[in-house]
């Protein structure tokens, strides 16, 4: 009996604790977390310009992510994000990668 | 005393000349050598000149194509203001010619060139513009429009002159620039991972999504070119060999370099040094 009282109450903290972050403290989707996100993808998204390696549709990315969270979807624009960050890191790696590139023959 | 004197001018004489005209970099006419022997092996039916018909050398029914609608070309009017635009004096009464030097024919094949001073290359569009804002006109854009019906009229006079890009013998700031436009041809770019070898070195006679690819040899003596797919676009069809540029970017999914700066102008001078030989073959129609 103890022990299952135990356990539930671990349950009940465990998900009432769910709850409150949900609602007031989700730490996935707030607009400071959309700040900082766009923040990091935009550096890196210069980095991989000055390197001459910046993919197409970065800049793209960004604005798509923009309208969502303007439109209040903070965890649909953070995807956006993602994506272009994930990008501009890629295009960093192509430069890595290309620094050697000449002619085969 | 007559033979000291003859031998005295002649060594006059040669010196001068050696000054004139800067001699081609040692390492970059190996360059140009193994990248034409490549097509010349490649494509043994065509003559150095033919290249230059890109696609339109790569099929007989594409040619034909070519030719007729080269009998009228689409372009006629905007060239003609294009040497309108070239002959009316600015605002001041000087004209665009005041900026350049030599015949007017010849202008298009000096360029792009090494300028030792700035230590950067120019192009003939890049001097287009910098001669208007030097004049007090209002600067114009750099890809299509004005600039290249302007550009368009003087490849057009230049028909048969030849391309001969020099990067002096022991500037090592030019070999430098050479070699940064040189990468930026040989690396692949892009979400597709492709770069501009890949397409038209390994590829040039396949399609790709409806276009017959084109060898990289011979791209650069006819633009700016008047395609049709530009037309249907913004604008009226005329585009520089920069603006082509930064369509093949597009393609792969890189973003374009900005037209004018270093990375796309360092990329004509090693693009069109690889051209040395070819002539011009005026301004010309692509799909
Ligand atoms: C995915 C393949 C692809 C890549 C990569 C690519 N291009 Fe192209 N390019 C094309 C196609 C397709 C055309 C249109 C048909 C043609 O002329 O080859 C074209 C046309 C051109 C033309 C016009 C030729 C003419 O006669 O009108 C030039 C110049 C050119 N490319 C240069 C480049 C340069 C420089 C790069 C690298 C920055 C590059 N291309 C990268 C596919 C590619």
């Amino acid at each position: 009996m103890k022990k299952v009282l135990f356990t539930t109450l671990v349950v009940f903290a465990l998900s009432a604790q769910a709850e409150f972050m949900s609602k007031e403290h989700n730490w996935n989707n707030t607009p400071d977390q959309y700040k900082a996100a766009v923040k990091a993808a935009k550096a890196e998204q210069k980095l991989a310009r000055s390197l001459g390696f910046e993919w197409r549709d970065i800049g793209k990315f960004l604005k798509t992510a923009n309208k969502k969270y303007k439109a209040g979807d903070v965890k649909g624009a953070l995807k956006w994000v993602e994506k272009a960050k994930t990008q501009a890191i890629l295009g960093q790696r192509q430069a890595k990668d290309q620094a050697n590139a000449g002619p085969r023959f | 005393m007559k033979k000291l004197l003859t031998i005295f001018t002649t060594a006059a004489l040669l010196g001068s000349t050696m000054v004139m005209a800067a001699q081609q970099s040692s390492v970059v006419q190996a360059d140009i050598d193994a990248f034409q022997n490549y097509f010349k092996k490649r494509f043994p039916n065509l003559s150095l000149n033919d290249f230059s018909k890109g696609p339109y050398a790569m099929s007989e029914d594409k040619k034909l194509q070519f030719d007729a609608i080269m009998e009228f070309p689409p372009f006629e009017d905007l060239r003609d203001k294009g040497e309108a635009l070239w002959k009316k004096p600015f605002k001041n009464g000087k004209t665009y010619s005041s900026c350049f030097s030599g015949a007017d024919k010849t202008i298009r094949t000096q360029f792009p060139r090494w300028n030792a001073k700035t230590g950067k290359v120019e192009t003939l569009e890049g001097e287009i513009l910098k001669c208007r804002v030097k004049n007090g006109e209002r600067k114009i854009g750099s890809g299509k429009g004005k600039l290249a019906w302007i550009s368009a009229y003087l490849t057009t006079i230049a028909k048969g002159q030849v391309i001969n890009v020099i990067v002096p013998e022991g500037d090592e700031k030019a070999l430098a620039a050479y070699n940064a436009g040189k990468k930026e041809f040989y690396a692949k770019r892009g979400q597709l991972n492709l770069s501009c070898a890949n397409c038209h070195i390994d590829s040039p006679g396949q399609r790709i999504r409806g276009n017959t690819l084109s060898p990289a040899l011979g791209q650069i003596t006819h633009f700016p070119v008047w395609r049709g797919k530009w037309a249907k676009k913004k604008g009226d069809g005329f585009g520089t060999i920069q603006r082509r540029y930064g369509g093949c970017n597009k393609q792969v999914r890189a973003k374009p370099r900005k037209r004018q700066r270093d990375a796309y102008n360092n990329l004509e001078f090693f693009h069109t040094a690889m051209s040395n030989g070819l002539e011009i073959s005026g301004t010309e129609y692509r799909e």
